[in-house]
């Protein structure tokens, strides 16, 4: 079953058109790859997911989005909302400068739950989703800043399941991370989707073939071809599609 | 030099050896079956010995295969192309084994073969030669329809195959004293048998190559 679904979305910034009639069908639990050269309209596309572009100046959309079979352009639907059950996972690990606890237990609070054993319920089910809580449970209240690279983005994940988000944006989560924070990582998505849809963006072929169940390759704006990531990544049906995969551009 | 052209080069090199191993072959069959009816000792046993050479060029060819696995991660086209070389070295390499069989046997055969016989036995090996060396040729240009034109030979070679174990059959009988010959003779077009078999299995894989379907299944 789709969780999301795109029909002919486009995006332009000012008059750039960065994403050209994008239709995409993204499936429940499971992870799909966006993959594509550089300014090639993957990372617009999955910010546009939770309209995180409304915020850039100039921005023009049309077409539709559907979460859930509602169109995450109307008029009616509430951002703050939309965000929460679709949330992101940036590329530089973000965790705000406050303890580990007060990071995952930020956005619960936000949406308020504010009981002491309510949050303490959801600050240790979120760390353990995101595979961090044996490392980090003696040490609650310590600074964020004080965890490695790999521990904050993990602690990144913490904060967005804490809200019980159904999909989980990805953009380049592991860029800035080292092989085995990587690996982690990669183990933690691969884990997510037995409760989560997770949509990434990667620049490593090797990692969108490794834990992808689909790849959606983009190329100036448009999708160029999506399906099965082993397909993909085996007999991909256009050239285009072939020649990036096995580095002949981007 | 950017990393593709490399890569591109040295797909280029794993191409051009595979020709190399595959004329080393179809050479040593055809030097084989020259040292079986010449009674040529000296060129049997450089067939035999020249089978060392196969082997070391098959070691060769699966090292240059496995590094670009693990330098390159390649996928699509790259990987169908690599998986397929570390498989087809293994049925060409057998070819080579085969060469140097054939030449063992040809070391214990004293006395001529009748000329009907003779001349049976060399269409076989001049067919299961080609199906060998055309095998090598559609991988190398990339070319299906010979790939599966090659397939088809193999059933003129399993042809001769039955034809002349008739013949020697029916030879063991007219002459009981050249049981022997006409035993160690069976097992030459036996080796030839097999030959086309590997052949086949090489066109086999050229098909998954090209198309990523292996005996009509989809493995890729």
């Amino acid at each position: 079953m789709d969780i999301i679904t795109a029909k002919n979305l486009h995006l332009h910034y000012g008059t750039f058109p960065a994403l050209k009639g994008i239709d995409m069908n993204i499936p429940e639990r499971e992870i799909t790859a966006l993959i594509g050269p550089s300014g090639c309209g993957k990372s617009t596309f999955l910010k546009t997911l939770n309209r995180m572009n409304d915020t850039v100046r100039g921005v023009k959309i049309t077409g539709e989005v559907k979460f859930h079979d509602q169109n995450i352009f109307a008029s009616d639907v509430d951002v703050t909302l939309l965000r929460k059950n679709v949330g992101m996972v940036f590329q530089k690990p973000n965790p705000f400068p406050m303890s580990i606890y007060d990071n995952v237990a930020y956005g619960p609070k936000l949406h308020g739950s504010h009981k002491k054993n309510e949050l303490n319920e959801i600050v240790e089910r979120s760390l353990r989703g995101a595979a961090l809580w044996e490392e980090v449970k003696d040490r609650l209240k310590k600074s964020a800043l004080g965890l490695s690279g790999g521990q904050q983005q993990r602690l990144c994940i913490a904060r967005a399941l804490s809200v019980s988000p159904d999909v989980l944006l990805m953009d380049e989560p592991t860029s800035a991370l080292d092989p085995a924070s990587t690996m982690k990582i990669e183990e933690l998505m691969s884990e997510l989707k037995n409760d989560y849809t997770v949509v990434t963006v990667t620049h490593n072929m090797q990692q969108a073939a490794r834990i992808s169940d689909k790849t959606a390759f983009f190329l100036v704006g448009e999708l160029v071809e999506m399906g099965e990531t082993s397909d993909i990544f085996s007999m991909p049906k256009d050239k285009r599609t072939e020649d990036y995969i096995t580095g002949r551009f981007g | 030099m950017n990393n593709r052209k490399n890569f591109d080069m040295d797909l280029e090199e794993l191409s051009e050896a595979l020709v190399r191993m595959g004329a080393q072959v179809t050479d040593a069959i055809d030097r084989a079956m020259r040292a079986l009816f010449t009674r040529d000792r000296e060129l049997a046993h450089e067939v035999i010995k020249g089978d060392n050479l196969i082997d070391e060029e098959e070691r060769s060819i699966e090292q240059q295969c496995l590094h670009l696995l693990l330098r390159q991660q390649p996928v699509a086209r790259d990987l169908r192309v690599i998986s397929t070389a570390i498989k087809m070295i293994t049925d060409i390499e057998r070819i080579g084994d085969h060469a140097a069989d054939i030449s063992e046997i040809s070391l214990h055969i004293e006395r001529a073969a009748p000329p009907e016989l003779e001349k049976s036995i060399m269409e076989m090996a001049k067919a299961a030669c080609g199906m060998a060396s055309d095998a090598i040729k559609a991988y190398v240009n990339e070319d299906l329809a010979l790939a599966a034109e090659t397939c088809l030979v193999d059933d003129v070679v399993d042809g001769y195959f039955v034809k002349i174990r008739e013949m020697l059959a029916l030879h063991m009988q007219t002459e009981p004293g050249q049981m022997e010959e006409a035993i160690d003779y069976l097992m030459v077009i036996k080796y030839l048998e097999r030959v086309g078999d590997h052949a086949e299995n090489i066109c086999e894989w050229v098909e998954f190559y090209l198309t990523g379907i292996h005996k009509n299944e989809k493995i890729l």
